[in-house]
């Protein structure tokens, strides 16, 4: 490991679990908390008693209806008597859940910590789960014209589509290949056998986004055993390494950003690269898992990542590049588009993804060529943040 | 910027107006809580038992509160309880006097870990702490902690 910065602990990751992804799961958000934890557990070899930490991510208390959620789900974590805190960033809570584990295992503060993230959205039923973004707006000027979110994707989606010359036809490749890979996933939602034409012809929801560009509302929990080098030598012969973490914030002000790129993610994407000595992110990251709650922020995160030229993600998407086959695999479990989008768990789906993945043990969904350096990406807050974890084996 | 005397009337200033609500929520029971609820429907209070440990617990959940193995079975308690700990509410939400005091008590039942808030219905100047209680429930009953419609004394 080359890093930049003094670390107490290496850190690895030794078992990952999920629940299943659904509309409504029937699970107490505690029970969903449990039965992520108790897989992940079984894959390390693990019992809660074994754990002294827990780190635990969550999306707005507005989607479970309970306010101080941290507090409540992170029982069935086995949260208390122990050290837990919640970490927040909306979308991109996900991958920093296990950042905020990294910073505890790598400073000495705990050895054994179980990283949760869950998130119940069918809690918040009347009108809809969505209704709950009504209130991340700038109260002052944007508010009042009643903006949801596809809105914003839908402006920033066109800017890109406009700035790089990316067609309808180019982005929706992603959600077919998303959702198809996404019925090898035991856990996954909207997983489907689509063609372009289908994308093309489901609904306009606001130009230029229709239905299937669109990742579901999901109910779902996931989570990871990450451990201290020591520890990690005496429970498995395949420990997963964390070789860099990076995270950052935009403006607020989305009038204040260049559409079209996402400088949050090169800024976060650099900051995990330089941890992990990686000058060459094309060459050097094997299989990846960035953020796709649209199809096009598959393609938009890819170039701020630096895993595709700028604007030229679409053009490594039509030949076949990020296929499970290709030369350099996205979203090979189908990502949220094709599993679901239980916010901050389906950022640690990502992360539990590449962990299996390099391990070798994503079975249908394993991709083709051999793989030792994987990434997974979130993205959140109001479109601002970039949440950026490299893993190795 | 602040206002240094009390504004009366937010006429005088800019400012917007909106909800921030979701209007319902639907929140689910869960595979245990289900059939917890079913009894309570009823007209019976019962535990969930880990089959590991052998902890009977309330509230009842998925997971026992202490091995966290999975919970699949309910048992039976004969209902009565005592009280742990009391308080009498004098005042409501809005600080206007009640007509009636209320009284709510965490109640917990021998043998069982854990235990439930809920109200108690006697003379506020006769309860103590370790009373022994037990629920009267609803005619109408709805499958929610509600069925029980308030604890009373043993005599």
């Amino acid at each position: 490991m080359k890093t930049n910065i003094h670390v107490k602990n290496r850190v690895a990751i030794i078992g990952a679990g999920l629940t299943l992804f659904r509309r409504r799961l029937l699970e107490t958000p505690q029970e969903m908390a449990w039965i992520a934890s108790k897989k992940a557990l079984e894959q390390a070899g693990m019992d809660f008693k074994d754990i002294d930490c827990v780190i635990s991510g969550s999306a707005p208390d507005a989607f479970d209806g309970v306010h101080m959620k941290g507090e409540y789900y992170s029982e069935g974590a086995g949260g208390f008597g122990k050290l837990h805190f919640r970490v927040f960033v909306g979308g991109g809570t996900g991958v920093f859940v296990p950042i905020a584990g990294w910073w505890m295992v790598a400073s000495g503060l705990c050895k054994k910590a179980l990283i949760v993230a869950e998130e119940k959205m069918s809690s918040a039923a009347d009108p809809h789960p969505q209704a709950v973004f009504r209130h991340i707006w700038d109260p002052l000027i944007e508010k009042m014209l009643g903006p949801n979110l596809i809105w914003i994707f839908a402006l920033e989606m066109h800017r890109y589509m406009h700035k790089c010359g990316v067609s309808k036809e180019d982005i929706a490749l992603v959600s077919v290949k998303n959702k198809a890979n996404a019925l090898d996933h035991p856990c996954a939602q909207a997983a489907a056998k689509i063609s372009v034409e289908d994308v093309l012809k489901s609904e306009v929801l606001v130009y230029p986004v229709n239905r299937l560009d669109i990742s579901p509302v999901s109910d779902g929990a996931a989570a990871l055993v990450m451990v201290s080098e020591d520890v990690a030598r005496r429970y498995t012969d395949n420990p997963i390494w964390v070789a860099g973490i990076g995270f950052n914030l935009d403006s607020y002000s989305w009038t204040n950003r260049e559409l079209a790129y996402p400088l949050y993610l090169k800024k976060a994407a650099d900051m995990a690269y330089k941890m992990a000595g990686i000058e060459n992110p094309m060459k050097q990251i094997d299989v990846a898992e960035p953020y796709d709650p649209f199809d096009y922020k598959e393609l938009h995160h890819m170039e701020g990542l630096g895993l595709a030229p700028r604007c030229k993600a679409a053009e490594l998407t039509k030949e076949g590049v990020t296929q499970r086959d290709g030369d350099l695999p996205i979203n090979p479990s189908g990502g949220l588009l094709g599993v679901g989008n239980p916010i901050a768990a389906a950022g640690l789906m990502k992360v539990a993804e590449i962990f299996w993945q390099l391990r070798g043990e994503a079975g249908r969904r394993q991709v083709k060529k051999p793989v030792y350096t994987g990434l997974a990406q979130a993205w959140g807050d109001l479109m601002q943040v970039g949440t950026v974890i490299i893993l190795r084996r | 910027m602040s206002y240094m005397r009390r504004i009366s009337s937010l006429d005088k200033i800019y400012h917007f107006k909106t909800e921030m609500e979701i209007n319902a929520y639907h929140y689910t029971a869960g595979p245990i809580g289900t059939r917890w609820l079913e009894a309570l429907k009823n007209g019976e209070l019962k535990v969930a038992k880990c089959n590991k440990c052998g902890t009977r617990f309330l509230p009842p959940k998925l997971y026992c509160p202490k091995c966290f193995s999975e919970v699949s079975e309910l048992e039976s308690i004969s209902g009565e309880g005592y009280i742990d700990t009391y308080s009498v509410i004098y005042y409501n939400d809005s600080g206007e006097r009640m007509s009636e005091p209320v009284i709510i008590a965490l109640i917990r039942f021998e043998g069982i870990y854990g235990g439930i808030i809920h109200r108690v219905k006697t003379d506020p100047k006769k309860i103590r702490i370790g009373m022994r209680v037990k629920p009267v429930f609803r005619r109408d009953k709805k499958g929610s902690i509600d069925d029980i419609e308030y604890f009373q004394p043993i005599e």
